[in-house]
């Protein structure tokens, strides 16, 4: 007889974002509806450390992680827990420095090299793992702002494949140069907080920080990561297939995975970013997908911006919490519904406890992925 | 599960000097050229395969030096001109490689970008067969990709590139599509690390991979 694969589930949040140093400063703000973004960039404010911390990303992670462990009530990580890491910039902020440094014939070759050791994604995973004291299995996602959606599922695979006994699953992203003035040439950046699917969206909101999810296998959990599906879309760079092709597949995949069928989705959690397109592409998708069942479709990026890869995590954080209060949270900031993005908008903040909840991100590249987040009363045992 | 090797290609820095780089890849960096042609050496074994199996078929990418060639360029013209040039920010990702490579084959199956430093030919490899596991996909390419020529400049150090790419499938899969008699893939022959050099570090030598070594011993 074949072996039932174990149900996983999510034990432990933790979260740095633009709205403070917790995931209930991030509740606090979705409940308050107060936006973290200013100037249309999402930073994380300086003053919820002690001090200025000297590695941003480092610190963020250092400090999510540690919530989301004490959440979940790991006191350790094992050698036999996974660690893995969704980011595009990780300690980016200091080689950015480094180089222009170098560049402009300020700093030594020597200095530079120095530095320069520190550039790739994967020494934040590094240095975060000497933090940690971890010494398991690990790895760095860098899909774009897929990632952490993607590792997410990567976690879960991994302690069904029993290649690790637990995970601690995270996405991390610093504002840098390189993202702030990319997007900005990219023209995607709008200077007010973000209008998912409003006919008036003028673009996304770029943010900071980063979410840890703790995984394990086991009776229960705050909520169970019950399907995943990811595609690609093979069609632009940078821009989301027009119909949304792609991100259907995802989702598609992510529903059947979890032994669902469309109507059983009570909500959809937008990646919803305020750019002309995604919302376009990704509501086109959600019509596909479901058809005359119409559920909930939101995003929350007006409250804590687009956090690239780790948009995911965080939101993920966040749809979980809503899950435990019993809320499907409207979109922040839309007020005149684009009449062509054909799904179904909360007018406000419904006490409603919601069963399934989809989790979409759609990334640079083409990345889609897409995850069922189930309320604990309906996994059976 | 018992996998299937049903294809592998690689492709060099030197390759890259006389290659016919098609007019489409024009904006290409020098990592999208490496991977792609090297993937198109993997399926060049298998022809038609993709058209057969498309939606089956994951790709997983792995770089550690990624695109910061790119970012050096991108961060160069915008400390100088004071322009921010967006074709080099959007190549200029880690995972733009995965989405260049995806829109030339019309890869509409998962995709996969990692970046694990000296541990990248495991976790591209384990990856690929934790996807094939889970059923997410029932074949994967696997790349790894190193190109760094204007970040070893800066350093003066000379560290060889370029791309190397293996296809997986899952036997029963392979067969079903008329592909009986190919090499189990033995992982354990694969995944040894790169290689560490702290005179190039963190540049790796991609030359330097039991997982290139093996590809040019088939060759």
């Amino acid at each position: 007889m074949t072996e039932r694969p174990p149900q996983i589930w999510i034990t432990g949040l933790g979260a740095v974002s633009c709205l403070g140093n917790s995931v209930e400063d991030l509740w606090s703000a979705a409940a308050d509806e107060r936006t973290g973004v200013t100037d249309g960039l999402g930073r994380v404010p300086d003053d919820i450390f002690m001090e200025a911390p000297a590695n941003r990303a480092l610190a963020f992670a250092v400090h999510a992680a540690r919530e989301a462990m004490r959440h979940a009530g790991w006191s350790r990580l094992n050698p036999d827990d996974g660690l893995i890491v969704a980011t595009t910039t990780g300690f980016f902020l200091q080689w950015d420095r480094a180089f222009s440094e170098f560049v402009n014939e300020r700093l030594p070759i020597d200095e530079f090299r120095r530095d320069f050791l520190n550039q790739p994604l994967m020494q934040l995973n590094v240095a975060l793992g000497k933090a940690l004291d971890h010494r398991g299995p690990s790895t760095v996602l860098t899909s774009a702002c897929s990632a952490s959606t993607q590792a997410l599922a990567l976690g879960a695979m991994w302690i069904k494949q029993k290649r690790v006994k637990r995970c601690l699953v995270a996405g991390v992203e610093v504002i840098c140069d390189l993202t702030a003035e990319g997007f900005r040439s990219l023209q995607l950046l709008s200077r007010e907080p973000a209008k998912p699917f409003d006919v008036a969206r003028r673009g996304i909101n770029l943010s900071e920080g980063a979410a840890f999810l703790c995984l394990e296998s086991g009776d229960g959990g705050l909520a169970a990561v019950s399907g995943y599906g990811f595609s690609t879309d093979a069609f632009h760079m940078t821009g989301p297939h027009p119909e949304g092709h792609g991100s259907y597949r995802a989702m598609n995949q992510a529903v059947r995975s979890a032994g669902l069928r469309p109507e059983d989705i009570d909500w959809v959690h937008a990646h919803g970013t305020g750019s002309i397109q995604n919302d376009m592409s990704e509501g086109l998708a959600v019509k596909s997908l479901c058809g005359e069942h119409r559920p909930y479709v939101s995003s929350t990026k007006w409250l804590h911006g687009h956090s690239l890869a780790a948009s995911g995590a965080l939101e993920s954080a966040l749809v979980v919490r809503a899950m435990h209060e019993g809320f499907v949270l409207k979109t922040r900031g839309l007020t005149n519904p684009d009449p062509q993005i054909p799904v179904l908008h909360p007018k406000s903040d419904l006490k409603v406890s919601p069963g399934h909840v989809l989790k979409n991100t759609l990334g640079f590249g083409g990345a889609n992925a897409s995850l069922v987040l189930s309320h604990p009363r309906t996994v059976r045992a | 599960m018992k996998l299937v090797l049903l294809g592998h290609g690689r492709f060099t820095s030197a390759d890259l000097e006389v290659y016919q780089t098609p007019p489409q890849w024009r904006k290409a960096t020098r990592n999208m050229i490496m991977a792609t042609a090297s993937i198109e050496r993997a399926l060049g074994k298998v022809p038609g395969f993709i058209d057969r199996a498309n939606e089956d078929t994951g790709l997983v990418l792995g770089s550690s030096s990624g695109e910061l060639d790119t970012s050096s360029e991108f961060l160069i013209t915008l400390d100088r001109m004071k322009v921010a040039r967006p074709l080099l920010f959007q190549n200029s990702l880690h995972n733009a490689t995965t989405g260049f490579a995806s829109i030339h084959f019309r890869l509409t199956g998962p995709t996969f970008s990692i970046s694990s430093g000296l541990q990248m030919p495991r976790e591209t490899l384990l990856m690929a067969q934790a996807l094939l596991e889970d059923g997410v996909c029932r074949a994967c390419l696997v790349t790894l990709v190193e190109g760094h020529r204007l970040l070893s400049g800066f350093i003066k150090e000379s560290v060889d590139e370029g791309a190397a790419t293996v296809l997986l499938a899952e036997a029963e899969f392979a067969a079903s599509l008329g592909y009986e008699s190919t090499p189990e893939f033995i992982m354990a022959d694969w995944i040894a690390d790169y290689p560490e050099n702290p005179a190039t570090a963190p540049l790796v030598a991609i030359s330097g991979s039991q997982f290139y070594r093996q590809i040019v011993e088939r060759e």
